[in-house]
Parts: C-alpha cells; sequence; structure tokens
C-alpha cells in the first residue's frame, strides 16, 4: 500500500521535502527500542509507502512536485539528492519557467486547466509504479495564491480520474495576521473546492507551529525551515507504520484507509486537527522522562480545552456531567467536544497504557458511542528519537472558531466587494464565492450542533 | 402379466451380468474422495434395506454440502443431515412426497434416497459440478460475488428502536460512509491482486512447457519457492486424475445403471399403487420446520410464497372487476330494453336480450 504525495506549490515543496526526510531519518535511526525482526519490518513497511525501491541504493520518494516557478522545486531536488539516504525522481515535477502573479482564481481557471494533462500524466505514472495505491496525500498551503487555486483544481482532478482511491488534503492554515491581503478569500475559496473533492482535511495552523516553535523549542529565531520541521514531525508521527487497531502482526496495509474509516466516514465532518506530545529541542531529549500517564492526562486535557500544545493549558475545563441530555448551547464553554478521535501511541512499554481516558463518551458528541468513535493504534517501535510519543488526530470543534474567523472576514471584504475584479478577471464569479460561503457555513453550523 | 414381467426382470439381469457392479464401481470412484459410498451400499438400498438408510443420508448430506459450499463434520446430528437433505432436494426441484415424509432419525428409507440420488446424477448433473468443484486451484481464478445473500427482514438494529429510541440520522451517514470506505479499500486489494497476479504471469512468461499458456500460475510459481509441496500437489493431481479416468468409465457404462434403476422404479410402482390412493390429496407443499441449515432454500420458498400469495390476491381483483364489469352491463342492458319497451318502434325485445346477452359474454 503505496502512498503518491503531491507537493503543491512553494509551500507543500518545501514542507513536503521536509516530510520525506523526517520518515528516511527515522528509518535509518538506531532508536527504535525493538528488536531487530520488528525494525526491519518498519523499515520495509515504510519504505513500501513512501519510496520506490530502484537499481541504484538510495530510495526514490513517490512524489509528484508541482509549483510554477522553478526555484522551490529545484532546492527541494537538489536538498534531497546531496543528503544521500534517499531522493526524488528525476522526471516527477512540473513547474513553469516563470511564476504568474499570487492568483487563486489564475491558479484555479487559467493554469490548471492549462497544464492539466502534464500534472496527471506525472500522478499516473506514479500511481502505476505503486503495486497497490493506498491513496493520495497532498501538500498545499490555503490561502496562498496560484498554489492553492492550482491546488484546488489539481485535487478536483485527482478525483475524477481515481473515483475510489483515499484522497487526503494537507492544509497549511495561514498566519492570522498574515501579508496577503485576500488572503481569507483564497482560504474560504480553497477550503470549500477541497471539501467537495477529497476525503479529509488535516489542517496545520502557522500560529501554532510558531508558538510550538518559541517556546516548546526554544528556537529564537524562527525560519520556515523551523516551522516545518515541526510540521513534518507530527505528520511523521501519524503516516510511520502502526499495527492495525485489531492487533495482528504485520504492519498496517492500509494506513489511509484505516486513517479515514476512523475519523472521516460522515461527509459533512472532514477537518482533522492534530496534536502531538511531547515535543521539545532534540538536545533535551536525553534530559527528559516520560510516563504514558503523564503524556495522556496532557494530551486528554489539549482535546479538551482545544489547547494546542503542552503548555498553557487551561486546566479547569471540565467535561458535561454524564446522565442529563445537555442541549450543545449549555456545555460548557471553551468545551471541545469531538466527533472521532484516533490516538496513535508509539515507544517503550506501550502495550500496557490504559487510553480508558478517551473512550469517556462525554467528550463525544451525543449520536456516536466511544466504541465507534474512538480508536488508538499502539505500535513498540519508537519514533524520532523520542522514547514515548503520542499523537491525536481528531475529528472535533479544533477549528470551529478559526474557520468561523475567517469566514466572517472573507464576508466582510465579500459584502464591499474589495478585491472581486481580481477574481471575476479569471472566471471566479459572484456567485461561486456564494457557493463557497454556502459550503462553509454548513460546515460551521454541523460542527457547531454537535 | 405379473409373472411374465418378473420373467423378462430376470433375463435383463442375466444379460446385465457383469457390467454393473462395473458401472456402480466406476459411479462410485467418480465421487468425491470423502464421499464415496461403498458399492455395496447402494445394492443394499435397492431392497430398501435399513441398514442402508443412514449411510444414504449421510452420503447424500455431503454430497450437496459440498454442491451448496457448505461445511460439514462428521459428527452432524442424524436430524439435521436428514433436514439439510429435503430442503436441499426440494430446492433442485425434487417434488417427491414419499421422500418428504421419511423419518427425521434417518432410519428408512434407504430405496426413496437411491431414487433421489439417481435423479440428482441425472437432473442436476451432480457429478459433472462435484468434478469442477474440486478441481485443483491454480491460483489464478478471479471470482465475482453473485451471491444474493441479503440478511433476514428481522434483523435486529444496534438499538432497538422503539418509537421513543429513535436512531440519529447523522449515526446512520457515518456507518453508511464507513461502509463506503471500506468498499474503496476493498476495491485497492483486488486491483493488487491483479497487479501482482500479472507481474507473476510477466515474469515467468515464455518458461512454461506448455506454449499456448506461456506463463506459470500461481501455484506453479509458488512452487519454485516451496519446493517440498510438490509432493502434497501431486497426490491431489493423482486423485483428480483417478477421478477424472472413472468418470469416463461411468460414463459408457451409465446405461446399465438406468436400467437397473428402471427395475428400482417397477418395483416401488408396484408397491406404491397400493399406498397412493391414500395420498389423493397432495399437499402443494411439503417441507419440514424452517431451521438455518439451508437460507437459500428458505429463501427461495418464501419468494414463492410471496409469489403464490400476488398471484391470489391478483386473481381476487380480477373476480371482482369481472363481477363489476358484468353488473354494470346487466344494468345498461335492461336500462335499454326499457326504453325499447317505451318507444313506439315495435321491436323484439327478447331479440334485444339475445343479443345484449351474447356481446356481454
Amino acid at each position: 500500500m503505496s502512498i503518491v504525495t503531491v507537493q503543491l506549490g512553494q509551500c507543500g515543496n518545501q514542507i513536503g521535502h521536509e516530510v520525506f526526510s523526517a520518515l528516511c531519518s527515522d528509518i535509518r535511526g538506531t532508536h527504535g527500542l525493538c528488536s531487530k525482526n520488528e525494525n526491519q519490518s518498519y523499515q520495509d513497511s515504510c519504505k513500501e509507502r513512501f519510496f520506490c525501491e530502484e537499481e541504484s541504493a538510495v530510495p526514490v520518494a513517490r512524489a509528484v512536485l508541482v509549483d510554477m516557478e522553478p526555484k522551490v522545486i529545484s532546492q527541494a531536488l537538489s536538498m534531497a539528492a546531496s543528503s544521500g539516504h534517499w531522493r526524488y525522481s528525476s522526471h516527477s515535477h512540473f513547474c513553469q519557467k516563470q511564476g504568474s502573479g499570487n492568483n487563486w482564481a489564475n491558479g484555479y481557471c487559467v493554469h490548471g486547466p492549462r497544464h492539466k494533462e502534464a500534472i496527471m500524466n506525472l500522478v499516473q505514472k506514479e500511481a502505476e509504479r505503486c503495486d497497490r495505491l493506498g491513496g493520495f496525500f497532498t501538500i498545499m498551503s490555503m490561502a496562498g495564491g496560484t498554489g492553492s487555486g492550482l491546488g484546488a483544481f489539481v485535487t478536483q482532478c485527482l478525483r475524477d480520474a481515481f473515483p475510489t482511491s483515499f484522497i487526503l488534503n494537507h492544509v497549511i492554515w495561514p498566519y492570522g495576521t498574515g501579508e496577503v491581503i485576500v488572503q481569507n478569500y483564497n482560504s474560504v475559496l480553497t477550503l470549500s473546492h477541497l471539501y467537495h473533492s477529497s476525503d479529509a482535511l488535516l489542517v496545520h495552523e502557522n500560529d501554532v507551529i510558531h508558538k510550538i516553535c518559541a517556546q516548546l523549542m526554544n528556537i529564537k529565531q524562527i525560519s520556515f525551515r523551523d516551522v516545518n520541521q515541526v510540521i513534518a514531525h507530527q505528520l511523521g508521527s501519524v503516516f510511520q507504520p502502526t499495527h492495525p487497531a485489531g492487533g495482528g502482526s504485520g504492519y498496517s496495509r492500509n494506513p489511509l484507509g484505516d486513517l479515514m474509516e476512523t475519523l472521516v466516514p460522515h461527509p459533512e465532518f472532514r477537518m482533522l486537527g492534530l496534536r502531538n506530545i511531547p515535543q521539545m529541542p532534540e538536545s533535551s531529549l536525553p534530559y527528559s522522562t516520560f510516563s504514558w500517564p503523564g503524556l495522556l492526562k496532557h494530551l486528554r486535557q489539549m482535546l479538551i480545552a482545544n489547547a494546542q500544545m503542552e503548555e498553557g493549558i487551561d486546566w479547569q475545563v471540565r467535561p458535561p456531567q454524564p446522565g442529563s441530555s445537555i442541549p450543545s448551547t449549555n456545555k460548557p464553554l471553551h468545551f471541545n467536544t469531538s466527533i472521532a478521535n484516533l490516538l496513535i501511541l508509539r515507544g517503550k512499554d506501550v502495550h500496557s497504557v490504559d487510553v480508558g481516558s478517551f473512550q469517556d463518551p462525554s467528550l463525544y458528541t451525543s449520536w456516536l458511542n466511544p466504541q465507534d468513535a474512538f480508536n488508538a493504534w499502539k505500535t513498540p517501535r519508537a519514533f524520532n528519537k523520542y522514547e514515548k510519543s503520542a499523537a491525536l488526530v481528531s475529528n472535533s470543534q479544533f477549528l470551529l472558531k478559526p474557520l468561523d474567523s475567517i469566514v466572517g472576514k472573507a464576508w466582510n471584504m465579500f459584502a464591499s466587494k474589495a478585491y472581486l475584479h481580481q477574481y471575476t478577471k479569471f472566471g471566479i464569479q459572484e456567485e461561486d464565492f456564494l457557493d463557497c460561503f454556502t459550503t462553509l457555513e454548513q460546515v460551521i453550523s454541523s460542527y457547531t450542533n454537535l | 402379466m405379473r409373472g411374465r414381467q418378473r420373467e423378462q426382470h430376470r433375463e435383463q439381469q442375466r444379460q446385465r451380468g457383469p457390467a454393473l457392479p462395473a458401472a456402480v464401481g466406476a459411479l462410485c470412484r467418480a465421487l468425491p474422495p470423502r464421499a464415496r459410498p461403498a458399492p455395496d451400499t447402494l445394492r443394499r438400498a435397492r431392497f430398501d434395506r435399513p441398514q442402508a438408510s443412514l449411510d444414504f443420508w449421510k452420503l447424500l448430506y455431503v454430497l450437496l454440502k459440498q454442491i451448496h459450499r457448505g461445511r460439514w463434520t462428521e459428527s452432524d446430528a442424524i436430524g439435521a443431515q436428514v433436514s439439510f437433505v429435503k430442503w436441499a432436494l426440494w430446492y433442485h426441484g425434487y417434488r417427491r412426497p414419499q421422500l418428504q415424509r421419511l423419518v427425521a432419525d434417518g432410519s428408512a428409507g434407504s430405496r426413496e434416497l437411491l431414487l433421489a440420488f439417481s435423479w440428482l446424477l441425472h437432473c442436476p448433473g451432480l457429478l459433472e459440478q462435484l468434478l469442477a468443484r474440486n478441481r485443483v486451484q491454480t491460483g489464478d481464478e478471479t471470482s465475482l460475488c453473485t451471491c444474493e445473500d441479503d440478511l433476514p427482514k428481522s434483523q435486529e438494529g444496534p438499538s432497538d428502536a422503539g418509537p421513543e429510541d429513535r436512531v440519529d440520522v447523522r449515526y446512520l451517514q457515518w456507518l453508511n460512509g464507513r461502509l463506503r470506505l471500506q468498499w474503496c479499500s476493498l476495491h485497492a486489494q483486488h486491483q493488487e491482486q491483479c497487479k501482482l497476479l500479472h507481474k507473476i504471469h510477466l515474469f515467468t512468461s515464455g518458461s512454461h512447457m506448455d506454449q499456448n499458456l506461456g506463463h506459470f500460475s500461481v501455484t506453479e510459481a509458488d512452487l519454485i519457492r516451496h519446493p517440498e509441496s510438490y509432493k502434497q500437489l501431486v497426490q491431489l493431481l493423482d486423485s483428480e486424475t483417478t477421478q477424472l479416468e472413472a468418470f469416463l468409465e461411468w460414463k459408457q457404462l451409465e446405461p446399465v445403471y438406468w436400467q437397473w434403476m428402471e427395475t428400482v422404479l417397477d418395483d416401488m410402482a408396484e408397491e406404491g399403487s397400493m399406498c397412493e390412493s391414500q395420498d389423493a390429496h397432495v399437499e402443494k407443499r411439503r417441507l419440514p420446520e424452517v431451521n438455518s441449515c439451508c437460507p437459500w432454500a428458505v429463501k427461495l420458498a418464501g419468494q414463492m410464497d410471496r409469489l403464490s400469495w400476488d398471484l391470489l390476491a391478483l386473481q381476487e381483483q380480477l373476480h371482482q372487476l369481472v363481477a363489476q364489469r358484468r353488473a354494470a352491463w346487466w344494468e345498461k342492458a335492461a336500462g335499454g330494453e326499457k326504453a325499447v319497451r317505451e318507444s313506439t318502434i315495435p321491436v323484439d325485445g327478447e331479440k334485444v336480450k339475445k343479443t345484449v346477452g351474447m356481446t356481454e359474454q
């Protein structure tokens, strides 16, 4: 079961490169804390998922790189090749000679259709190289211009060409105080289009990762590279091989399918948030000890209180009292109701961990019981030098407030018809905007009424 | 008359002579290894010996289970065996009521069972089906599930939904979504299987002794990796070859067997003509009580029931319609007759009535 990664735009290509680096360095490391056989299985499984073994010893990433300008792609290609441990295929990228203005509509309506055939050819070739296509993983930013528009178009093409494959979109939520003035328009357009084509949207917020870098990783001058490496670490903790939930000896052969089945069966609820614990600078790792109960306690409170990292959690927030039917308006403020949660545990003594605290029915919405809503995947092989690490992929109200805020700001701009000519010029009309607003309002309302 | 018939029978028996045991022997050898009766069982059944009944019930049970891809063990109860065989025979179209009336402990009726066995040989082609089912697998097959095993109607939902306990529609959407995603995973698995099969064929092309095939099958490719399993494969192939040879022998000697079965039928006709008069009102359908051993047969019975109910209802409706039309016509005819009588034109009322009556018919 192989996953084809589609890196879209500047953001997507930079993050994609960091993800493959993180995966590669994890499987080559000696920090596994498990038997040699287990380690070997883990390596083989990861390589089958993300890399293609070729005659040359270096594994080739199963990825398609797409961007309008050549700079970022060639950087990614050369950095990968120079690492000596993995590389990109030399035939799997698509770019144009010059960029094309920072415009969503331009990307969606003009560049997308124009380059559709070339891009889909690359994707098709990558897909055919897999013995089993386990799905697509696209990486892009939500608020960018051409990259986001093109990315939304490419996702649609993927869905048309592969109607039964799993598509997971990884989207980067922009900084609240971003520089691009039309970022809210772009975000609304991207999100609504993705909602129709993909199976799930896994979101990383730039503000949150920035805070993690500043407070947890103690980085003084935060560069994009630092942010991307934190994101890559979090994604790796989800996508590295895990044992399936029902036990069984081997690693799961259907990672995207398993993820989708546990979290996003319902077509209205597709937004996933990711929390990872612990997160600290590599230099501090040897001096730290972790205990599963402590980690899970923090993670659970992070879930309930919608905290973004393990510092500054509001411990006052409690789940509502069980036994009484509480309409959603009476729920305690700031309490984050979940639809479904997936807990991924990696490391030492993982089989003795008690995850009962996550199966509390009061954490979940009333129409889904914890047996259906909660799943835990446990793997004894440690990840990325963390002796114990836990990741929580959550389909919950995490993103309700940010989504509401973006839609609100976009609507205000739309109401005063600001900057609309940039979009109508290339083919996105006001009706299209209205459709997008409707879609997102529906999403917001579904999540609010949990 | 009777005496001469018996003379003829004995003459035919002498002519059949050695051919009959050979035919029965071939027949038994052509059956699958775990379901082979002793030829003696058939002979004893011809004379309706009770000792042969249990063996014969078991034989039919095992054979029918194989046809329907069911599972059985040596220790399955005789009651269950009897019930299954009766249902399965009914399903295949065997409607002889004497079989359905046989006792459930399997202690009698070996001749009836012999009759049923011979019918199975002929009508659904028992031997041919079994030979096809038990072929040595090459691993290159792909299957398409066409079974219509839908859930029984009275399925309990996860929450027994009464008027108060409604199920939230979002939960149903959730379940529906899971089903769809699992289907997508299954689809991907099928694609993977096809792809790997193609790889095997591609990498071994040109290596096969048979030029028409040109490549190895999965079983043959597996043999290369595990050469010690060739012994098992050879055994299986041997067994299949013996069965096929026995089948060919059987096909040549088959007419002898059917002649023999004719004598069995004659015997039964003689004896049966005395009891037949009592069963003048044969019930339309005689089946054992419903149990879970043959869901496919039970489903068929249910469908036939529904069909006959529907037909009866339709017949009722048609009768009613005809009666209404007839009443309407009579009224019209009566009205017309009255008008004619009251008019001044002298018309023969009887003639009119007759004409109206004729058209209505």
